[in-house]
């Protein structure tokens, strides 16, 4: 194998060698390099193999338009696929592999012939068996690259991905000549500016071309104006970082590719979310590679990217280059290719008489220039090219003008002439348009404030790039309300030589036609040829669209960035229109592909989803707890002991509350203080009930309807104060309750001078219940009067309980005696302990929502959200007892109650099953019938609550059935998805303690 | 090796400030309200996210929420603090429904930009300016204590309900691994 490095020059640090692999090889490189360099340096000429036909391939360019060198970087976790090995810093230790490594080498094989231009659409077209089989074969063979199966990195478990937000005045996308130029001005102006590029140094062209600003080295102004930039602390210099995503409303997405942070010596990447009043875009331009035969054998390259691994790198990858050009830009390659010591075999020029400066200084310097000839096909084999034919053109360039010349060479460097990055200007709407001087597609009209400057608009001499980037950076600056919009002391490009007319040339003659001659790529990624877009002319796609989607042109994750002008320029001729007749196909993100995990940032694991935790959580924790999500709350579901099951935990915690005494952390519940004058009146109008009589220190349920008079919401609320009254509301739907009660309050109720402020956090909540609740909580200690007489059921009293400040409420939720006890959240901990101390004696028992599920079933308390579905009213639940007859005012969704369909017969209402057996506990949501067959039966209802009790030692349930109240004995039956029919017997929801003497004990 | 510099010099750092909470709620327009503030001895901020600070004797913050809702931070306050009395409008005790931590550093700016959209930046969130906004997945208030752009850190003040506590701590330390950061918990 060659070392192809250059013995001196380059920005690459010799005292820094690095190690790294690729494909299971070690080889060494420089800090400085890109994977891809490092790869050339070390003679590396196939990195991959080519998706379609298997075919090797070789890196072509030197930046974000790079088709074949597609890898994955790093191991396990951290392991980043589909990225550009131009793209990837390389570092200590970097393992590399090629993408699709083990399919690539044999490509479809054979198999490839039968694999026509518009395979997808004419196997669908042939049968939908065809696909299903061809669709497995292809899902198998596509992909670049494996993702990762964990998201943590290394033994510190880090997460490879993280995203930030940023504000700024002007952001500039490219730190080329324009976009430095850009971001120096709009900095100068002093606005915030954030310029961002994908290379891990800043300064793009300028970072290798041969040229003067201000009379000094371009490079070198380069660093100066980075410096310059980093000097300002309102300016932010995101290397290594690709803005991917244009949005609306003037928000961009970057990603960044992270390397030298301590730790782990992976990859790692940020996402950040830039939000900018005003954008420049100087994304510079990539060059288009000519279309020819053999085109895409390892060492054809584009010419800027010779000149690029020659000058930024010290790496010329060849000995012998052989150049072809529609232009003088390209002069520059041969020239720095001979000051690299190599031999430049021909200059191959399209154009006739090539008489410009660069041709001039070429030939001054010995190089031969062949006026006239294109290139026809590359000869070579898998080791890459070897030599080239080279054919005189016709005037038009379109047709083969005599006999071909063979040219021996080791590399091959085309120049067809630039394309501007206009991906993300084309993101925003802006519609591309061919301009015919630049002979490129440049950004139409802005749809947002933003301006292409330098290469990205088409401009392509130094002196038009500076000065644009410094004319868009000051006017970007003063639309966002800095300076004047006048550049001060802008850069001036010294001694450009003048480029002469450059040829229009896409596709090179053959003297075969394209579907004769050996392959000429269009689209490398894709295996797309010149013969593959005549096909789909032939066949009748004229939109660009359609033959992108046709042919897979431009479908890869490089977007088309090499190939899609020559397509369209093939497209044209073959249907007999102009390019911009044609047209281009439209952008859309992601410009460079961004991996999910990027997306996600942190928020994966256990930060996916919030989960909320009460005060006494450690201590459910420590004890044993299973958890229930309720709303966004962690709820202790039950507590088993060791060697029980669900059931068995159940049952003992159902018992214990029964016969003796429970203890529930309640704090989830939602809470919300309301006070003024008018609280009483609010509350009267939002709740059924009537509130406005409700006395000091009393409570009473309260039911809050829809405007359509369906249940919204219930809970207890409690008058503390003349003016002050604490609502509880159902944990779930805390925020919309809280919500909802400002929304009433603020625009129909503005007269009404009541404030809500909600305290659902602040108060730890502990219901003490069982027929032994009372001894336990006077054994806490409390200086609050519990007999019976002085605190009777529904009412609350404030004092202390275990010598902390406490609110009590005697309301139960289970039938039993119970209270309520609430202290602030800070003392949440020390009241559970507490309480569980003094109940110690007794028998007391912590006990989960399974429970707490169980025991109010059993006494037919409903759960909004389990047994109402948002179309059920007051009285469907059997709950119209709760409802006033509201007069003068009413209350919201009272008129709605007088509905024709809320008041027909034969609605869904509240009922109790006792199942027949004895035994079965029939399932949630299973349907009831009126007859016991297996098959197909008008539906009669549902259940929505069902749980064996323990206390009545058999299974119950509640179900809404159509009339139900008028159903009650009656035998239903609820056929099971197992083909079980269970009966059942209409009953009474109350199923326990109908009377409830023991919540009033 | 990358923890160990977080241990001895940490991107930021974030101390638990204990205190007492209180949300105020009433019309400033209506004087009676206006004059229950001034007998209570408080100045209220009529500008929308901004806050008024006092340090002595201890740091008291009373930070603007809405148009008539204000939040009272009492910091170093005691397990039995009781919000001042006022004879119009609403206050309440709210202390057990917040947690307050104190984010100082170097990196302190970048950590909340990591969580937050809103826009920290000098120039847009001084010293005195407060917000409501989204922190990772839920809703925080976040204060400028200080913030410049000369100055190497800054000080920001997170609030945040308490129930989403153990989120928090675990979203900073996450956000934060790569710079480090220290808790600190003054024993109450």
């Amino acid at each position: 194998m060659t070392v192809r490095r250059l013995a001196a020059g380059g920005r690459i640090d010799r005292g820094k060698p690095l190690s790294f692999r690729f494909d299971g090889r070690s080889f060494q490189g420089y800090a400085g390099d890109t994977l891809a360099s490092a790869l050339l340096a070390a003679g590396v000429r196939v990195v991959g193999r080519s998706f379609k036909y298997g075919r090797p391939r070789g890196v072509v360019g030197a930046g974000p338009e790079e088709p074949n060198a597609i890898v994955s970087v790093g191991e396990g976790a951290s392991r980043v696929p589909n990225l550009r090995a131009t793209e990837v810093p390389l570092y200590d230790g970097l393992v590399a592999t090629s993408s699709g490594a083990d399919f690539g080498k044999r490509g479809f094989g054979t198999l490839a012939r039968l694999l026509p231009t518009g395979f997808y659409y004419k196997t669908f077209m042939a049968s939908a068996l065809t696909w299903r089989w061809a669709e497995r074969l292809l899902r198998h063979h596509a992909g670049l690259g494996e993702v990762p199966a964990d998201s943590r990195l290394g033994p510190d478990l880090r997460r490879p991905y993280d995203k930030v937000n940023h504000h700024c005045d002007v952001l500039v996308v490219g730190g080329g000549p324009a976009g430095l130029a850009a971001a120096v001005q709009a900095a100068r102006a002093g606005a915030r500016v954030i310029l961002a590029d994908e290379q891990a140094e800043l300064g793009g062209s300028l970072l290798h071309i041969d040229a003067r600003i201000g009379g000094e080295p371009a490079a070198a102004w380069a660093t100066a104006a980075v410096a310059e930039l980093a000097a300002c602390p309102a300016a932010t210099l995101l290397p290594r970082s690709t803005v991917f995503g244009y949005h609306d409303h003037n928000f961009l997405t970057a990603l960044e590719r992270r390397v030298d942070l301590p730790g782990t010596a992976a990859e790692r990447q940020r996402l950040h979310r830039i939000r900018a009043k005003e954008v420049v875009l100087a994304s510079g331009a990539v060059e288009r590679p000519l279309v020819f035969a053999g085109n895409d054998l390892p060492g054809v390259m584009l010419a800027s990217a010779v000149s690029v691994y020659v000058n930024r790198y010290a790496v010329a990858p060849g000995e012998r280059l052989l150049l072809a050009t529609t232009n003088d830009n390209a002069y520059r390659t041969a020239l720095d290719w001979c000051r690299a010591g190599r031999e430049v075999i021909a200059v191959l020029d399209a154009r006739p008489s090539p008489s410009g400066a660069l041709p001039e200084q070429a030939r001054a310097a010995g190089i031969a220039v062949v006026p006239g000839y294109g290139l026809m096909e590359a000869r070579g084999g898998a080791g890459g090219v070897r030599g080239a034919l080279a054919v005189p053109l016709s005037a038009d360039g379109d047709a083969l003008a005599g006999q071909p010349r063979r040219f021996d060479c080791d590399l091959v460097a085309t120049a067809g002439g630039w394309n501007p990055a206009i991906h993300l200007a084309s993101q925003t709407g802006a519609k591309p348009v061919w301009d015919d001087t630049a002979l490129a597609f440049v950004p139409g009209p802005s749809r947002q404030r933003c301006r292409s400057a330098g290469a990205a608009n088409g401009a392509w001499s130094l002196a038009a790039c500076l000065r644009e980037g410094a004319t868009a950076g000051a006017a970007a600056a003063a639309a966002a309300g800095f300076g004047n919009g006048q550049p001060s002391d802008p850069p001036v490009a010294s001694d450009e030589p003048p480029e002469a007319t450059p040829a229009a040339l896409f596709l090179m003659p053959h003297r075969r036609p394209p579907s004769r001659a050996p392959r000429q790529f269009v689209d490398f990624q894709l295996d797309v040829t010149a013969a593959d877009v005549e096909l789909a002319a032939r066949e009748g796609f004229t939109s660009v669209e359609h033959v992108k989607r046709y042919t897979a042109l431009g479908f890869g994750t490089d977007q088309g960035k090499l190939g899609n002008v020559n397509g369209i320029a093939v497209l044209a001729k073959a249907l007999g229109r102009s390019i911009a007749e044609t047209g281009t196909t439209m952008f859309r993100p992601a410009y460079t592909p961004v991996a999910f995990g990027a997306v996600a940032g942190l928020d994966v694991d256990d930060l996916f989803d919030p989960e909320r935790r009460t005060p006494m959580h450690d201590w459910h924790a420590a004890h044993g707890a299973r958890w229930e999500n309720v709303g966004r709350w962690l709820r202790p579901w039950y507590y088993p002991q060791p060697g029980e099951t669900m059931h068995d935990a159940v049952r003992r915690e159902c018992l214990a509350v029964r016969q003796c005494v429970g203890l529930l952390d309640a704090s989830t519940l939602g809470k919300v203080d309301i006070q003024g004058p008018d609280a009483a009146e609010f509350l009267h109008r939002i709740y059924t009930g009537a509130f406005r009589r409700l006395g000091r220190g009393r409570c009473r349920y309260g039911l809050m309807l829809r405007e359509d008079g369906t249940i919204f919401d219930d809970g207890v609320t409690a008058r503390l104060g003349e003016r002050h009254y604490l609502m509880h509301t159902t944990t779930g739907n805390a925020e919309a309750v809280f919500a909802w009660l400002e929304l009433w309050r603020q625009t129909e109720w503005p007269d009404l001078n009541v404030h809500f402020v909600s305290v659902t956090d602040h108060w730890a909540t502990a219901a003490l219940t069982g027929p032994a609740a009372r001894q336990v909580l006077a054994a806490a200690g409390t200086d609050i009067d519990l007999s019976p007489e002085a605190f009777p059921f529904m009412q609350v009293r404030e004092g202390r309980v275990a010598d902390l400040p406490a609110r009590v409420f005697r309301i139960s939720f289970s039938g039993e005696l119970s209270f309520e006890v609430n202290v602030p959240a800070q003392h949440g901990e020390r009241l559970w302990t507490a309480l569980m101390a003094a109940g110690e004696p007794f028998g007391i028992t912590p006990y989960g929502t399974e429970t707490m599920h169980v025991l109010r079933a059993e006494k037919g308390y409903i759960i909004v959200g389990q047994d109402t579905d948002g179309s059920m009213t007051p009285d469907d639940m059997g709950l119209g007892w709760a409802v006033r007859e509201g007069k003068p005012f009413g209350f919201l969704g009272d008129r709605s109650l007088t509905l024709a369909d809320h008041q027909r017969a034969g609605r869904l209402q509240l009922v109790g099953l006792a199942v027949e057996d004895g035994k079965t506990v029939l399932p949630e949501g299973a349907q009831i019938v009126a007859e016991p067959t297996a098959g197909p039966a008008p539906m009669a209802g549902h259940v929505t609550s069902s749980y064996f009790s323990p206390i009545l030692d058999r299974p119950f349930a509640l179900a809404m059935m159509a009339g139900g109240r008028g159903r009650l004995a009656e035998t239903v039956y609820a056929p099971l998805a197992d083909g079980r029919v269970v009966a059942a017997k209409v009953v009474d929801p109350v199923f326990y303690d109908k009377e409830g003497e023991r919540q009033r004990g | 090796m990358a923890d160990a510099v977080a241990e001895s010099n940490p991107g930021v750092t974030a101390r638990w400030l204990r205190g007492g909470f209180a949300i105020l709620r009433g019309d400033f327009a209506d004087g009676a309200f206006a004059a229950a503030i001034e007998g209570a001895g408080l100045r209220l901020p009529t500008k929308p996210c901004t806050f008024v600070a006092a340090n002595a004797p201890r740091e008291r913050r009373i930070y603007w929420l809405g148009p008539d809702e204000w939040l009272l931070a009492d910091f170093g306050a005691g397990a039995d603090w009781i919000p001042p009395a006022l004879a119009d409008g609403v206050i309440v005790d709210v202390t057990g429904g917040y947690v307050a931590w104190r984010l100082t550093g170097p990196r302190a700016n970048e950590l909340l930009r990591q969580a937050s959209s809103y826009d920290t930046h000098p120039r847009a969130f001084a010293p005195g300016r407060c917000a409501q906004t989204v922190f990772a997945k839920i809703t925080a208030l976040i204060a400028a204590e200080g913030n410049s752009e000369t100055d190497e850190g800054a000080t920001f003040d997170l609030i945040v309900r308490r129930s989403y506590n153990d989120y928090v701590e675990r979203y900073l330390a996450a956000a934060a691994a790569e710079y480090g950061i220290a808790f600190r918990a003054p024993p109450r």
